[in-house]
């Protein structure tokens, strides 16, 4: 342990920021075997079959079944399964025909007359070959648990959605246990006693449900009774939502994911809700669809022939990648290396996402936008990483003196573009640095005051100990400010031999890929372009094929080395938390995170520091050139650029003007990249490809924030032809470690921070242009574009901004307990269901307290204003208006009647239009606000150890909290306290500067309560914690010229400058 | 030469009754017999489970003795049909039982509508098996 290194000189403003790092854990007893358990191996004698069903649901708020449709499939083991349909019918809820007799004798008509999808010869005593007609409870019994549970070893249950429609057949619901604590348990038969408590029928299994995010869920059946634990086969539950999110990277709906595997279904206008004949139509072309869905799915899991892919447990491209890995014979990294987890928690501690940030915000300036291809495998290739997840074994090098040299190299600049420099140079080696002083590194910062969610920045980091980076992003610093940090060790995993087993498999049925030899990732990108350029092939396979290519190569490039799976238990767990210290330190968490099956966190943290060297290697030949760039996003940059160059309007440190590169510049920097192009020339030509041919003619770009920008072109009469439109929220570049490929992220995200409110007019079936693009989010881009306040907004604007969320955890069910309350099971809302989130608005927000509304869903924006609305917190009922169109008397009864005051659409664009880049200072170096415009400069960060968070995983449920569903970082984060204890390092002497007296009157507690914390023989309650640092962070802001700074940020400035009283503060 | 499975023409391990018991337990067509390989057995029985086919519970007239050994052949018929890539004379022949099945059910809907007391009269059902 270092004291403070050197006091800021007389005068200097320092602004202390807390940041945060990665840490690696291990459990310090070995996991529970229940959380251990597998599937069984499937039994292959018997024949396929598939229970292929849906179910539509009433329109209030419970959404209760109203009646489902399925279809049984059987097919000889070995065909295709999912061919002959032997049985179709329809089930009805048990009380129907007294509930609803009309709607009942709609049913036994429509059944009557309709002939079944059964193949014929397949009918039954009495009924023939019409539809089947059956009761719920007899469907459960007799097909669900026949099937599901019985024929579990050969029978997949089928849907889309399945979290939603199996919820419509439960009778009863608990909070699920042991694995499944977070989801439900799902009673389907037994009664309610006379006390109303529920009673499972003998030997009546429970059906699990646990969702991952609001898209995939895990199922499984649960024991017959308390205490007898079921030993048969696992549920094989395939959700094709989930499945063809796995197999494509992509949400889909129904209709969009039918697309996707060239199956054309539209489903027909219905009135929902009400049964008939026209509703029963549209239900069975569903399962029909659903059933052709499932087919393609399966024909196209066939094409990776000797690849274990269940489709009932691919819940995304990482598992789909993880099985070709698997497949290899590639042995799991952290089994198979003898590594000591304090490396891990060192190279987890080096591990940032991608790089993400706005230079130039809220200035139309002219672009080229320049994209790696496939940058992760690229990385890969460069670094050479492939040898070390073959090798037999791996052992570290002391590399300390062999970078410290290659640093201080007049040429390093140069070397950058060698390929020989980064697989024999770079590769895989970690570096601890002492206390760099402004040296340009990634610092995942608590830049955003309003926020509790550390970013990444790239920016001049100074601080007062020692950090591990990777070595590329210590030779981007070094090629960026042209001083290298000092080095006080690097470590270099060098890999030996090859380990045995390894075996060559086909990529879809393509060309043998031997991993003995070859670089797979590498293969896959240079399969995907030869399959582009394969006229021969259908233009729908050609297109599937490149796509399937480009998620596995990227996925096994970097998801599935990042993955760590966030566990939900019900005691805690004891954990050693790995960091950038020599030691572990022990912790207690609930929500241990566990590494993924090839989690291997130096490689990892190597390939996303190696696309951060790229794009700092052109950072550094755009600025040599003179020029600048607008934002760069992981893999991408937009460089200003006119064809001949030029001056461009936008506001500076040191004028009103930008130059412009001409696009011969542009095009010579990116040329110079091509030496590092590793793939066949003829397949990959260029290391970087320009998008939408913006060399020959820029696009323009605007900019609000970090992915958060604008890619467009003017049309004729200066009308806004949009082309690329990315505006996502903060966790972009996180998201990357759950698998997703950057490039798909985007398509996927780029409506994202608009694109999670409902549409204003239809929610249901959102207007959109002809590219697929929501109308309402092109309006607010062009009201955007306008930059004038006072041109209205379109009608929508008055619209309450409401995101849809699911009913997915028992926690979000419990926000229904005071609408539930009273109602019996059938009519309350239950698992799976959709509701309404609507969001206080910002100056309100803070009067309302915690108080958050939550509402069933109802899909006419007519009715949001009047929805029975309640606090998710209290369960309370509550009323919500808009600020928009009341008067201040208006607002002011109904706030003090409680009402909450939430956001319009209209002020969520205007929101949306002025959030501020935190991670940046403005030209004229203030910190960038909301309404900063033209060229930021980077934002210094001072720091220490002390003022250094352990962090766990920081993408945990980055879909529910788009949609503000989960808010408190506890439920998506484990944080496992600082470096150094805050509690004595900082508080505690300040604490003795100010005197007890004047402790105990700012803070209202006992003089002798306080000496005794004080004095260190007790550390007070959190709470009591927390008013201490308050007051103490009163008292030095009262005594220095620093407003709003973060508590521990002012502390830390007020040790660091009390040059009297060096503290120890951490290494 | 071997004979092998009627469906797919693996080796034989089941001699199957395509028409099946009646509710005494008894073979309806005991002559009626196709070598089957396992999994074929396998399937053309959980055929006339779904169907609630295979086991009879209550009496049988003469008429559904007829009834269900047409819809019991269909199934079976269709089954075979399935097996191969092509329509066979065994879809067709799928189609016209189960219509024959239809028809006669057809026939035993109007007795139960015109004479409802018509199943009482032992006439209608066979001698229940002896000696067993």
């Amino acid at each position: 342990m270092a004291s403070i290194q050197s006091p800021p000189p007389e005068g200097e403003r320092c602004i202390a920021l807390p940041i945060a790092v990665r840490v690696f854990t291990r459990r310090s007893r070995r996991k529970p075997e229940w959380e251990e358990r597998k599937a069984k191996p499937l039994k292959r004698r018997y024949p396929a079959e598939a229970l292929v069903f849906d179910t539509e649901t009433t329109r209030d708020p419970s959404q209760r079944l109203l009646f489902g449709v399925w279809r049984l499939y059987r097919d000889p083991w070995g065909s295709e399964p999912g061919v002959t349909c032997i049985e179709e019918g329809i089930f009805y809820p048990d009380d129907l025909p007294e509930r609803d007799p009309r709607g009942f004798e709609t049913l036994r008509r429509f059944v009557e007359r309709s002939r079944s999808a059964a193949v014929a010869g397949y009918s039954r005593l009495g009924e023939g070959h019409h539809i089947v007609l059956r009761p719920l409870s007899w469907w459960v019994d007799r097909r669900l648990l026949r099937y599901g549970y019985h024929h579990a070893d050969r029978c997949h249950v089928v849907g889309f959605n399945l979290l939603f429609d199996l919820a419509r057949l439960a009778k009863y619901w608990s909070p699920g246990r042991g694995y499944y604590r977070g989801g439900f348990s799902f009673g389907l038969k037994g009664r309610f006693d006379a006390t109303g408590n529920w009673k499972d029928a003998k030997y009546a299994v429970r059906l699990l449900v646990k969702a991952i995010d609001p898209r995939r869920s895990l199922f499984a059946w649960g024991s017959w009774s308390r205490g007898r634990e079921y030993k048969g086969a696992d549920a094989r539950f395939v959700d094709l939502r989930a499945l063809s999110f796995a197999l494509t990277d992509k949400a889909h709906t129904l209709e969009s994911a039918c697309r996707a595997f060239a199956y054309p279904y539209e489903k027909r206008e219905v009135a929902y809700g009400k049964i008939s004949a026209r509703m029963l139509e549209y239900a069975r072309e569903d399962v029909e669809a659903t059933a052709q869905l499932y087919r393609a799915c399966l024909a196209e899991l066939r094409r990776h022939g000797g690849i274990a892919l269940d489709p009932s447990s691919l819940y995304s491209p990482a598992t789909v990648g993880t099985r070709y890995l698997e497949a290899m014979g590639l042995e799991r990294p952290m089994d198979k290396f003898d590594l000591h987890p304090r490396i891990h928690g060192w190279a987890m501690s080096a591990f940032f996402g991608g790089r993400a940030e706005a230079r130039i915000v809220r200035t139309e300036v002219p672009v080229t936008h320049a994209d790696a291809t496939s940058m992760y495998p690229t990385v890969n290739a460069l670094l050479g990483t492939w040898s070390l997840m073959r090798a037999r074994n791996l052992c570290t090098e002391d590399a300390t003196d062999r970078v410290r040299e290659l640093l201080q190299a007049p040429d390093l600049f140069e070397r950058c573009f060698e390929p020989g420099f980064w697989r024999a140079e770079i590769r895989v080696t970690l570096v601890e640095i002492e206390s760099p002083q402004e040296q340009i590194l990634p610092v995942r910062g608590f830049y955003d005051p309003d926020s509790r969610d550390p970013r990444i920045g790239l920016n001049p980091f100074s601080y007062d100990g020692r950090l591990w980076y990777m070595l590329p992003d210590v030779i981007a610093s070094a090629i960026l400010t042209g001083h290298p940090p000092g080095v006080v060790r690097a470590i270099r995993l060098v890999p030996r031999g090859i380990q045995d087993g390894l075996r060559p498999v086909r990529v879809r049925g393509g060309p043998e890929i031997d991993p003995r030899s070859t670089d797979p990732f590498m293969a896959m990108i240079e399969e995907r372009q030869r399959v582009r350029a394969n006229l021969d092939l259908p233009e729908d396979e050609r297109d599937r094929v490149a796509l399937f290519l480009k998620i596995t190569a990227n996925s096994t490039a970097y998801g599935v080395l990042a993955r760590f799976d966030r566990r939900e238990l019900a005691r805690s767990a004891t954990v050693e938390v790995f960091g950038p210290d020599e030691l572990p330190v022990g912790a207690k968490t609930k929500n241990p995170e566990d590494p993924g099956p090839f989690c291997f966190p130096p490689v990892a943290a190597s390939i996303t520091a190696g696309a951060r060297l790229v794009l700092a290697m052109l950072e550094r030949s755009v600025t040599d050139a003179g020029g600048a760039y607008a934002f760069c996003d992981t893999d991408s940059m937009a460089i200003v650029c006119l064809p001949r160059g030029g001056s461009v309007a936008c506001q500076t440190q040191r004028g009103r003007s930008i130059r412009a590169l001409s696009a011969k510049v542009v095009r010579s920097i990116l040329a110079r990249f091509d030496d590092l192009n590793p793939y066949d020339r003829d397949l990959v030509p260029s290391f970087w490809k320009v998008e939408h041919d913006s060399l020959v003619s820029p696009l323009l770009c605007y900019t609000i924030s970090a992915k958060r920008y604008l890619l467009f072109r003017r049309g004729k009469g200066n009308a806004v032809e949009t082309l690329t439109m990315v505006d996502s929220v903060e966790e972009a570049e996180q998201a990357e470690e759950i698998g997703g490929s950057h490039e798909d992220e985007l398509v996927d995200w780029k409506e994202h921070g608009l694109g999670l409110y409902l549409d204003p007019i239809d929610p249901e079936r959102p207007r959109r242009d002809d590219k697929g693009r929501r109308i309402w989010i092109r309006q607010a881009w062009e009201w955007i574009l306008r930059r004038d306040v006072a041109t209205p907004l379109p009608s929508w604007a008055r619209t309450l901004a409401l995101t849809r969320f699911t009913v997915s955890r028992p926690t979000v069910e419990r926000w229904f307990r005071a609408y539930n309350a009273g109602l019996s099971w059938a009519e309350r809302i239950r698992p799976g269901s959709f509701g309404l989130l609507a969001h206080p608005s910002g100056y309100f927000a803070d009067l309302a307290g915690v108080r958050q509304p939550a509402a069933p869903y109802e899909s006419d924006p007519r009715a949001w204003n009047s929805l029975p609305w309640y606090d998710r917190r209290s369960g309370e009922r509550l009323k919500v208006l808009t600020a928009t169109g009341s008067d201040a008397d208006e607002l002011a009864d109904a706030l003090a009647s409680g009402a909450v005051i939430v956001e319009t659409l209209g002020q969520v664009v205007t929101r949306y239009s002025l959030r501020p880049e935190h991670k940046s200072l403005g030209f004229n170096g203030e910190p960038a606000g909301g309404e900063t415009m033209g060229l930021l400069q980077r934002r210094p960060v001072l720091s220490a150890p002390v003022l250094t968070d352990l962090a766990g995983k920081e993408g945990n449920r980055l879909e529910e909290r788009t949609t503000g569903e989960v808010t408190d970082p506890a439920e998506y984060r484990v944080e496992y306290g600082s470096r150094v204890n805050r509690w004595s390092a900082l508080v505690v002497p300040v604490l003795r500067e100010m005197g007890a007296a004047e402790v105990a009157h700012r803070t209202g507690r006992s003089r002798r309560a306080i000496e005794r914390a004080v004095s260190g023989r007790t550390v007070p309650h959190p709470s009591n914690r927390a008013r201490l640092t308050a007051a103490a962070a009163e008292w030095v802001a009262e005594r220095s010229d620093e407003g709003g700074a973060n508590p521990f940020g002012l502390l830390y400035a007020h040790a660091r400058q009390s040059r009297s009283r060096p503290r120890k503060l951490g290494r | 030469m071997v004979e092998g499975c009627g469906a797919c023409g693996d080796p034989i391990v089941r001699k199957h009754h395509p028409t099946g018991r009646d509710d005494h337990g008894m073979y309806l067509d005991p002559e009626l017999i196709q070598d089957l390989c396992h999994d074929h057995h396998e399937l053309v029985h959980d055929d006339l489970k779904t169907l609630e086919l295979e086991k009879v519970a209550q009496a049988l007239t003469w008429f559904e003795r007829v009834e269900i050994r047409f819809r019991r052949g269909a199934a079976y018929c269709a089954r075979l049909d399935q097996a191969s890539p092509t329509t066979t004379l065994w879809g067709i022949l799928a189609r016209i039982l189960e219509r024959w099945a239809d028809e006669l059910a057809r026939g035993i809907r109007l007795l139960d509508e015109l004479y409802p007391d018509w199943r009482r009269h032992h006439g209608f059902y066979p001698e229940p098996p002896t000696g067993r």
